[in-house]
């Protein structure tokens, strides 16, 4: 089984309850099978990049609405403006948990907790996953336009005590 | 055990702004550098918001963590009847 991670081309454009999704697969999907992105209505696959550390795959399959030119995807124009566009996958318990981009492909640090942005209160605090090991990924083979240049796949553990703690610690501050 | 100092609020130097898209991430980059300010994104991260989905993280010489660079209409209001 691979782990296939479906992304929007457009970079905009999801509806209510969307959201780029991942599933493990035996086989990838196939350019033109129609799939969801968690509401009703069904992307086309565009094209499927495939990526590997340590033999292993992992595939990419670019979605859209409406069929768009690899060259006009928004996606391209990113990587294309940035040093090393990459992807971000934290993955706990076999659930996609938390997906980042980074514009110069930094990968995540193990052993520090995911962060958490709450938009009302314009804060940045911890979430009670943290980063046991980072597996980076880079493309088969030589595409044109690519889209991602590195993948960190991040395992992640369950911590809730730790957040406790900080919240214990702050609180005494 | 995992740490928790990856945000230290003591120390963060970079300007967060939330958005309802990664495009939207570029988008405010575009408006932020039209107002003359040396910045731009480096990271989006999930912020778990249905309506605001991405944490945009920008860099460079004029990121501040605590600027506040767009004020409402109630607020410009107060300005002038001061």
């Amino acid at each position: 089984m691979s782990l296939i991670y479906f992304d929007n081309v457009t970079g905009s454009d999801f509806s209510e309850g969307e959201r780029n999704p991942i599933a493990y697969l035996s086989t990838p999907p196939a350019v033109g099978d129609r799939v969801s992105m968690g509401a009703e209505r069904l992307w086309q696959v565009l094209a499927v990049d495939r990526y590997v550390c340590s033999g292993e795959a992992l595939y990419v399959a670019h979605c859209a609405l409406i069929p768009i030119p690899r060259e006009d995807w928004w996606t391209v124009a990113m990587s294309r403006d940035r040093s090393c566009y990459s992807l971000q996958l934290h993955i706990g318990g076999d659930q996609l948990i938390h997906t980042g981009h980074h514009m110069r492909g930094v990968a995540p640090q193990v052993g520090y907790l995911l962060p958490q942005f709450n938009v009302k209160e314009h804060t940045v605090t911890s979430q009670p996953w943290g980063v046991e090991a980072v597996h980076t990924y880079h493309l088969a083979e030589e595409i044109n336009y690519p889209v991602y240049r590195v993948i960190h796949v991040c395992d992640c553990v369950f911590v809730p005590e730790v957040v406790a703690a900080e919240k214990e610690e702050m609180a005494i501050a | 055990m995992p740490q928790n100092n990856t945000f230290n609020p003591l120390t963060e130097d970079r300007e967060w702004h939330p958005a309802v898209d990664v495009k939207g991430c570029q988008i405010i980059e575009s408006r932020l550098q039209r107002m003359g300010l040396r910045i731009e994104v480096t990271e989006v991260q999930d912020t778990g918001d249905q309506v605001l989905s991405k944490a945009c993280i920008y860099e460079g010489p004029d990121a501040d963590p605590h600027a506040n660079r767009w004020q409402s209409h109630n607020e410009t209001d107060k300005e002038w009847e001061s």
